[in-house]
């Protein structure tokens, strides 16, 4: 499983970027009011990849707008 | 039960900032109900004023939406005029504890059989960003522009001294630990307590140069010491420090178990 | 035999009140003492709360979940509990509240009694709402409007507030606990409801109580008929707001309430405590108009009364609050009103009063 962002919901904080142990997220953050969308930059770094748990829920539990959810590897 | 089914998806995105540390808390309080199967119908929740205030209407459950500092009263009524409903109380740290001060030490005395989740950002943050009695000395608010120069308090602390049930800390740069103690709180009966000290980017962030949201979860993060790691009164009092942990955790019995006892309920 | 506290306790028991919670004054301290032994004998819940915010927001809070709920103050404590009237007004929470009456304005008079709270009971809470104020003349009656006022919480889904006064909460008089009609509250049957504020003809929603898997958010915002705050949509807060009020308007059946006696073409207006004095007066050639039910006030009633009147007096115990009410109502006949304002809490006899109005 890895993680992905919804973009309709994600705000653009980059808490995801800061919060993740493996660096999974990429993101530069400009302004409150206004930041480029955040990227799942490196899924295969994820801690659940190759699982079909999710034992790091860390990014989902941490983004504010529940705008990232774990897919299986080749979902979206 | 997902996420959509617990949250109402047709109010969704909801009005917190971006960065703001409910939306982390939320998650947390799903994640926890979901892993201990709780049944929304068979919650209650109960909020005051504030931007915390405003998440019971985001979810899928019965809540009454307050005035500024009663939620635990009105809690309190609904608890007792129901002993059945599990009734949670999820607010601000202005809200519970500032004008809200009296009814949370009372409930907390009371060991009144609540269960109080209370979103510390340490500012009024849906006025604009005054002072609140949980801002850290030294940092910026608009009523303290020169930097605070106000003592802090630590509610947690107060709670569990006053004998509740639980009470606990944790920040959401602990969001895992959050979880958990939200699944701690859940089977408990009495005054169950739970303070997650949370950012506020807006309000808060921006006039202490903690604009991006990381800044304020990693100075959360380095701020915190461990309540085994200092005594439980006063590392707070000079220095800017969240003290995290739970600092009460008994089995006394509840307020309705005791309203019980002395004869009461028993048409119910 | 019943003192007005003790009668109050009764009746609301009667009506099927099975939460109260308080904080003590005077003079209903002993009210809140005798309801923690009654509820305690019917198997209600009591609470002594930490003060009259805790008091009137625990009765709202035990009203959502589904129990007929009360509380019981004096002026320092009604005064306290006004944003909590002005939430059950909002949300439209049945909730009854006694006011029994002291000497003000602040700590003012404990022990002496006063109509001073009368403009308070209507318009004490911030913005636009309407409310039904109550008012006894005898412990009887107390006893039969304390049912009236539960009756009205929940038919209207509204606060109530019962009106007494410091003798009046300690006068023992006879009652007789007769048949009485107890109206409930109309719920929402068990599941998820989609729009909890759509009205019915009567305006009146039914009421979600908590627990039922209604899944309802209840909040004190200006609302929309599914209970999202809108707070800055100007049609729906005059919807809502025109709508608590057109509620009343429905209901003259149960809100209309005054009591007539005696003939001439002196008319005296008065309430509560003063309007059993001013009953006194109808053997010396006065017609007596007394309502039982203050506010809404009963416009229809006066204009009928003062019709056939030359003059009129509008006797109270405070510095002459009614009496305003009574002289917007007057103008439109061009009759002259006299305010007879009694400070203090002596209550005149019938000749001092006589005198008083000469």
């Amino acid at each position: 499983m890895h993680p992905v962002i919804d973009e309709s919901l994600c705000k653009r904080c980059m808490i995801c970027v800061w919060v993740c142990p493996k660096g999974v997220f990429e993101g530069e953050f400009l302004s409150l009011l206004g930041s480029p969308l955040p990227e799942v930059a490196r899924p295969s770094d994820c801690i659940n990849w190759g699982r079909s748990d999710t034992p790091c829920e860390l990014c989902m539990l941490s983004c504010p707008e529940h705008a990232i959810e774990y897919v299986p590897e080749g979902g979206s | 039960m997902s996420f959509w089914d617990f949250f109402r998806r047709e109010r969704w995105p909801h009005i917190f900032c971006p960065g703001c540390g409910i939306g982390m808390v939320l998650n947390a309080l799903w994640k926890a109900f979901e892993e201990t199967e709780q049944e929304p119908e068979k919650w209650a929740f109960v909020s005051g004023i504030g931007c915390t205030a405003r998440a019971p209407a985001y979810m899928r459950v019965d809540s009454l939406h307050t005035l500024h500092g009663r939620a635990i009263a009105f809690a309190t009524g609904l608890k007792l005029g129901n002993p059945e409903l599990n009734v949670m109380v999820f607010s601000g740290d202005g809200d519970i504890a500032s004008i809200g001060g009296n009814h949370l030490i009372h409930a907390a005395r009371r060991n009144m059989d609540l269960k109080v989740i209370m979103i510390n950002n340490g500012i009024y943050g849906m006025t604009g960003g005054q002072l609140s009695p949980t801002t850290l000395p030294g940092l910026r608010t608009t009523t303290t522009p020169m930097g605070n120069y106000d003592y802090t308090m630590g509610t947690a602390e107060l709670v569990a001294h006053l004998g509740a049930n639980f009470s606990a800390r944790w920040t959401t740069a602990h969001i895992v630990m959050v979880k958990e103690a939200i699944k701690r709180m859940i089977p408990k009966e009495g005054f169950c307590f739970l303070e997650v000290v949370s950012q506020c980017p807006t309000n808060f962030g921006r006039r202490n140069r903690m604009e991006d949201p990381r800044k304020m979860l990693q100075f959360m993060k380095e701020h915190s010491v461990h309540v085994s790691r200092v005594g439980q009164l006063g590392a707070y009092f000079e220095e800017p420090v969240f003290v995290v942990g739970t600092f009460a955790d008994r089995d006394r019995k509840g307020y309705v178990a005791r309203l019980r006892e002395a004869g009461y309920f028993e048409s119910f | 035999m019943m003192t007005g506290n003790q009668a109050v306790v009764e009746a609301a028991v009667r009506a099927g009140c099975r939460f109260f919670s308080g904080y003590p004054i005077t003079p209903v301290s002993d009210l809140m003492e005798y309801m923690a032994r009654r509820l305690a004998q019917v198997g209600g819940v009591f609470i002594q709360m930490e003060d009259e915010l805790g008091a009137i927001t625990a009765a709202i809070g035990a009203s959502w979940a589904g129990k007929k709920s009360m509380t019981a103050t004096s002026g320092p404590g009604f005064s306290l509990m006004q944003e909590g009237i002005g939430y059950a007004a909002m949300t439209e929470t049945p909730v009854v509240v006694v006011d029994s009456q002291r000497g003000g304005p602040s700590t003012g008079q404990p022990t002496m009694p006063s109509q001073g709270d009368v403009l308070q009971a209507r318009y004490g809470s911030h913005g636009d709402y309407p409310i039904a104020v109550l008012a006894p003349s005898d412990i009887q009656e107390v006893y039969d409007l304390t049912i009236k006022a539960f009756n009205i919480a929940e038919a209207l889904r509204t606060p109530v507030v019962l009106l007494m006064d410091a003798f009046m909460s300690h006068m023992a008089e006879p009652v007789s606990e007769g048949e009485y009609e107890i109206l409930e509250r109309k719920v929402h049957p068990p599941g998820p409801v989609e729009r909890p504020y759509e009205p019915g003809e009567d305006l009146v929603p039914p009421f979600p109580v908590f627990g039922r898997g209604n899944l309802v958010s209840v909040t004190g915002l200006t609302h929309d008929e599914k209970g999202v705050p809108r707070p800055e949509d100007n049609r729906v807060h005059a919807t809502l707001i025109r709508r608590l009020f057109g509620k009343f308007e429905r209901r003259k059946d149960l809100l209309e309430d005054v009591r007539t006696m005696g003939d001439g073409r002196r008319l005296v207006i008065a309430y509560g405590m003063m309007g059993r004095l001013a009953e006194a007066l109808v053997d010396r050639g006065y017609r007596l108009l007394r309502p039982r039910v203050l506010w809404p006030a009963p416009t229809g009633p006066l204009k009928r009364e003062m019709a056939e009147a030359d003059v009129v007096y509008v006797v109270e115990m405070n510095i002459g609050k009614y009496s305003l009410v009574v002289k917007r109502v007057a103008e439109e006949l061009g009759i002259e009103v006299h305010s007879i304002s009694i400070l203090g809490g002596r209550i005149p006899t019938p000749s001092e009063l006589e005198a008083m109005m000469e």
